[in-house]
């Protein structure tokens, strides 16, 4: 990242735009509350100025916000503590979801009304309009570049985080018995996120030890041949592990489909429904369901009561 | 790590069966040196059985791969039997990218359970 120095010198900003800058500024701020109300009479006419202003407690607290901004403006010192400030200011405004153009369109209008009488009236006696306006600008240009960089910034990160969420939230593997995982797999199934889905399984499969992991594919509106070909993946990596899967949850529509595109599901093991990969999943970790009573002598049961598993 | 002889490779006699664990970031004439290294432990001691314990192995590449498969190949063609054991997720990932070739050959999540699943077939 660019020291306040570099940064000056990208902006062209030398010690006379600085000075004219100050200049403008010690006679301008004294109006700095009249800025500010035309500023947030421009704001009401925004759509976005009830959703983020509205509050009555939140107006106060963002003028006192923006005297600061332009208090720091004004004064003319571009230092490591001034390009901090200013990336703060991109980030919380990132942070409280305000879109990025609202953002640098307010900005520009702050800029706006700052030099529109340029050369007219007392703030301006005996100033180089023209060169103070130029000045102001490029300070204004370096502020946007960090506000705006800082923005995209969080946004990015927070995008980020999101996906982290969503990619938690939408493969919720369960440890269903000792040894036992279930996934069920819900909405599309492109690359990226059988990717995911992999990862997450083997990673749960190493955890727990898994013996069998049933991954139900009810959910998954499509199955197409690159979605069995993901989920031939799966399995095989999980086998290469010791883990057998089995795919649970294929319909009718489901089952003709993959027997119409050709696809070889031979070495998947599948069934229809939940109760019956379950069933199946049990079996090969040594459990034996039924009703109570009719399960057979000698057998780990699961039939009210859990009897001594395999692993267990 | 630095090219070792065939006699202090790290494969092991465990029930009769013969149990290889390459150590992490082997290179390709590493893998090559323990294939030929459990091939005579394999006609010397005359096991049939093989497992490959991958515990140490994070990290998998092209050649390793091919070097892996060939070892379970040669186990099985000599008309014994291969088993790979406490495969880590990303090695497991690496193996189904890369397609190698493991078909035929057994996974088992631990060591002891492959060799007594193996041991138990001998039996």
């Amino acid at each position: 990242m660019e020291s306040a120095e570099q940064l000056r010198a990208m902006h062209g900003i030398d010690e006379a735009d600085l000075d004219r800058v100050r200049e403008y500024g010690q006679r301008a701020l004294g109006g700095l509350g009249e800025h500010l109300r035309r500023f947030f009479a421009w704001m009401e006419t925004t759509p976005e100025y009830e959703h983020f202003f509205g509050d009555e407690t939140t107006l106060p607290r963002v003028h006192e916000l923006l005297g600061s901004y332009w208090g720091a403006f004004f004064e003319g010192q571009i230092d490591e503590g001034y390009v901090a400030y200013r990336r703060t200011v991109g980030e919380v405004h990132a942070r409280i979801g305000l879109p990025l153009q609202v953002f640098q369109v307010a900005f520009a209008r702050a800029f706006d009304l700052w030099t529109e009488g340029a050369g007219q009236g007392a703030d301006w006696q005996g100033l180089d309009a023209a060169a103070t306006v130029r000045s102001m600008g490029k300070l204004m240009h370096l502020d946007m570049a960090l506000m705006s960089g800082a923005f995209v910034e969080r946004s990015g990160k927070t995008i980020a985080e999101q996906n982290r969420w969503l990619m938690a939230m939408s493969t919720p593997i369960s440890v269903v018995w000792e040894k036992l995982l279930l996934v069920p797999l819900v909405g599309v199934v492109d690359s990226k996120r059988a990717a995911d889905v992999r990862h997450a399984v083997l990673k749960k499969v190493g955890e727990v030890q898994a013996r069998v992991a049933i991954l139900d594919i009810r959910g998954i509106p499509l199955v197409d041949t690159a979605v069995a070909n993901h989920l031939i993946k799966i399995t095989k990596a999980t086998r290469l592990m010791g883990c057998e899967s089995i795919v649970s949850g294929l319909s009718p529509a489901v089952a003709e489909t993959i027997v119409e595109l050709g696809i070889d599901v031979e070495r998947l093991m599948t069934t229809a429904t939940l109760s019956d990969a379950l069933e199946t999943a049990l079996a090969r970790l040594g459990y034996a369901v039924g009703p109570v009573g009719a399960v057979a002598p000698g057998a780990p049961a699961l039939a009210g009561a859990r009897g001594a598993g395999r692993d267990g | 790590m630095g090219s070792f002889d065939l006699s202090n490779a790290p494969i092991q006699r465990f029930a009769g069966v013969l149990v290889v664990t390459p150590p992490p970031d082997l290179t390709g004439e590493e893998w090559l040196f323990l294939r030929r290294a459990m091939l005579e432990r394999y006609r010397s001691e005359g096991s049939k059985q093989v497992v490959v314990d991958l515990g140490r192995v994070d990290l998998i590449d092209t050649e390793a791969c091919e070097q892996l498969r060939r070892m379970a190949r040669s186990v099985r063609v000599l008309g014994g039997q291969c088993a790979l054991a406490a495969v880590q997720a990303a090695v497991a990932s690496a193996l189904v990218d890369l397609e190698v070739d493991l078909d035929g050959v057994d996974a088992f999540l631990s060591t002891e359970e492959a060799i007594d699943a193996l041991g138990g077939r001998r039996a």
